[in-house]
């Protein structure tokens, strides 16, 4: 039995002929101390898959499990770190940090709690910018910050939302390999979402692509291979890790490819009241505006990629 | 920063007017903020000189050939004392701002206190019902649907139309304080009760506003680390609504100094509104004059202080 399970999971969003089909017969399973790269193109519903995994969004059909139980809300056994940071501006770096201890440990001494963040601020290497504000942070350090307070819960699962999307590729680099250390030394499982194949490489042991949306759905499964104490750029150029890249990558080029896009566009159409010379003509004319709502129309061109 | 070091700090020789001009213009970009605003003040005094009338005196002879002099006031706008005329007449009241020499004949920081005292009565009242208000505005649904339309029709309702209501709302009533002197009467409750009605309004908009702007984000955390409900309204949705509130409270303040002054003048009660009125009524115009600019340092005072507070707190 995996730690997380998702089965013949589907969710959308509104109802009716608006509804959009999110994700389909989503099957996924996470051993524990896994850690599991989920790949997919912008707006595929990546987001959507993580909240579900982190119990913050309810399935339409379909189950989620973790350890074997539904999943109801969000819990303190999955921490998550979300794509924008999303620490409160107001409180302290050690503040964000202790509010997450306090949730968890509400009956601990203020001293006890704050050994407990500093713990965790240590870990990501913070401990000199406890009382600094996000605001004085870069947006490695900032991201730094989440992991600390996601850690800090001592959660059995890491949940990662693109954690290094915003990030410049040499911090990202770095953080990437932070990742790995802190994997190593705490053993938490982790689920990382990104829609970088080669940050998928660096950190994870599996990777499994999910195909454009709507109705997104995940593939198969991909092995990475084994990376033991290589550096990172030797990883770059070996040829069983750039096998891997060229597997994933024709998948989502491939089958998991965005068929088609449709563009709405607005339309005004071409007035019919005949021109009146006795008036004269305005002096700017450029792009008329509809007057009556039947002028205007719209229409869906479809784009093929 | 060093451009400007070496064109003032080493002239080269030869070019030591220019050095001048350069220090001047520099001079001139620290004090253009003090002599712009005196300009303009001058320009206004002068248009005001210019509309103002003067007096004029004529010595003639009446009917029994006695000399008599006749004083007549002309101009644009004839019976408008002039900058001058206004300062002799509202001397008295600035030189002397604490002195009390009857209920309605006091120094002008005298009245001002006064007033002061109800507005701050009828301000906190607004901040402590419209808060709470504007937070169930923002986070409710329901509330938001059964109470909207109620607060856009009573939210534009000018102070003069909410007075006489509160008026008929306290005639009978007197409340007194137990264990003091201070009693309040009906036009006291009136004036305070006019005050809240009309300032809560952007306090109550504002907070709605800011609840509502609350960035899901926030949210999602509260949500993940399983904070309880009145942990997230404590931790999560007051500091982030917090710039908002204060954007509301800033703007009530300012409304409450507005309506102060009307809520006087209806009750005719010592105060910077009641004297304009009264002054009005005993043609005493220069005193009005010397009311407005009152009214208006003291609101730009209370908004200069409440701005100074919010920067504070955002900044905290």
């Amino acid at each position: 039995m995996g730690l997380l399970e998702l089965q013949n999971v589907h969710v959308g969003f509104g109802s009716g002929a608006r509804r959009v089909e999110v994700l389909r017969d989503v099957e996924f399973r996470q051993e524990p101390g896994e850690c599991v790269a989920i790949v997919g193109w912008s707006g595929s519903g990546k987001t959507t898959l993580l909240s579900l995994m982190a119990g913050l969004v309810v399935p339409d059909l379909g189950r989620v499990l973790f350890d074997g139980r539904q999943v109801e809300g969000p819990s303190r056994e999955r921490g998550v770190v979300f794509q924008n940071y999303s620490l409160l501006p107001w409180l302290s770096v050690l503040g964000n940090v202790l509010l997450a201890v306090s949730a968890v440990w509400p009956k601990r001494s203020r001293a006890e709690q704050e050994e407990q963040a500093m713990r965790y601020l240590r870990m990501v290497g913070l401990d000199a910018a406890v009382h600094k504000r996000p605001s004085e942070l870069s947006g490695g350090m900032r991201q730094r910050v989440s992991v600390a307070r996601a850690l800090s819960m001592e959660p059995r699962m890491l949940l990662l939302d693109e954690p290094f999307g915003a990030l410049d590729a040499l911090t990202r680099g770095q953080l990437q390999e932070e990742v790995v250390r802190i994997r190593r030394e705490s053993g938490t499982t982790i689920c990382l979402i990104t829609n970088d194949v080669d940050e998928a490489l660096v950190t994870a042991d599996r990777i499994i692509p999910l195909t454009a949306g709507p109705n997104a759905t995940l593939g198969p499964s991909f092995a990475v291979p084994d990376r033991a104490g290589r550096p990172r750029v030797e990883l770059r150029n070996a040829t069983e890790f750039r096998e891997v890249r060229k597997q994933v990558t024709d998948f989502l080029l491939g089958e998991g490819r965005r068929t088609r896009t449709a563009v709405r566009r607005k339309l005004v159409l071409p007035d019919l009241i005949p021109e009146d010379l006795t008036h004269g003509r305005p002096l700017i004319a450029a792009g008329r505006k509809a007057r009556r709502r039947n002028e205007i129309k719209t229409e869906d061109v479809d784009l093929a990629l | 920063m060093e451009d400007v070091k070496i064109q003032s700090g080493a002239p080269e020789k030869g070019s030591l007017g220019e050095a001048f001009w350069s220090r001047l213009q520099a001079l001139w970009k620290h004090l253009d903020s003090l002599f712009l605003p005196i300009g303009g003040l001058l320009v206004c005094l002068l248009a005001w000189q210019f509309i103002a009338g003067r007096e004029v005196r004529r010595t003639e002879k009446d009917d029994f050939g006695d000399p008599i002099t006749k004083v007549t006031r002309v101009g644009i706008s004839s019976d408008l004392p002039s900058p001058v005329e206004t300062w002799k007449a509202s001397a008295r009241y600035v030189v002397e701002p604490f002195a009390k020499r009857g209920e309605l004949d006091q120094g002008i920081l005298s009245f001002t206190w006064l007033s002061l005292k109800l507005v701050v009565q009828g301000y906190l009242l607004a901040l402590v019902l419209g808060t709470p208000i504007g937070f169930l505005l923002g986070s409710s649904e329901v509330f938001r649907k059964a109470f909207d339309p109620i607060i856009q029709i009573l939210r534009p309702v000018s102070p003069l139309a909410w007075l006489p209501l509160g008026m008929v709302l306290f005639l009978k009533t007197r409340v007194g304080i137990p264990g003091t002197h201070v009693v309040y009467t009906a036009s006291e409750l009136a004036a305070v009760f006019t005050v809240a009605v009309c300032s809560m309004w952007p306090t109550v908009l504002n907070t709605a506003v800011g609840v509502r702007a609350v960035p899901q984000d926030y949210l999602n955390v509260a949500k993940v680390l399983r904070l309880s409900r009145s942990q997230t309204l404590f931790k999560i949705l007051l500091p982030a609504t917090l710039p908002y509130m204060f954007t509301g409270y800033r703007l009530s303040l300012g409304i409450a100094w507005l309506v102060i002054v009307a809520a006087e003048m209806l009750t005719g009660r010592p105060g910077v509104g009641g004297f304009l009125w009264q002054q009005y009524n005993a043609l005493s115009y220069a005193h009005i004059i010397l009311c407005i600019v009152t009214i208006g340092v003291i609101g730009f005072v209370l908004d200069r202080a409440m701005s100074v507070v919010e920067r504070k707190l955002k900044g905290a």
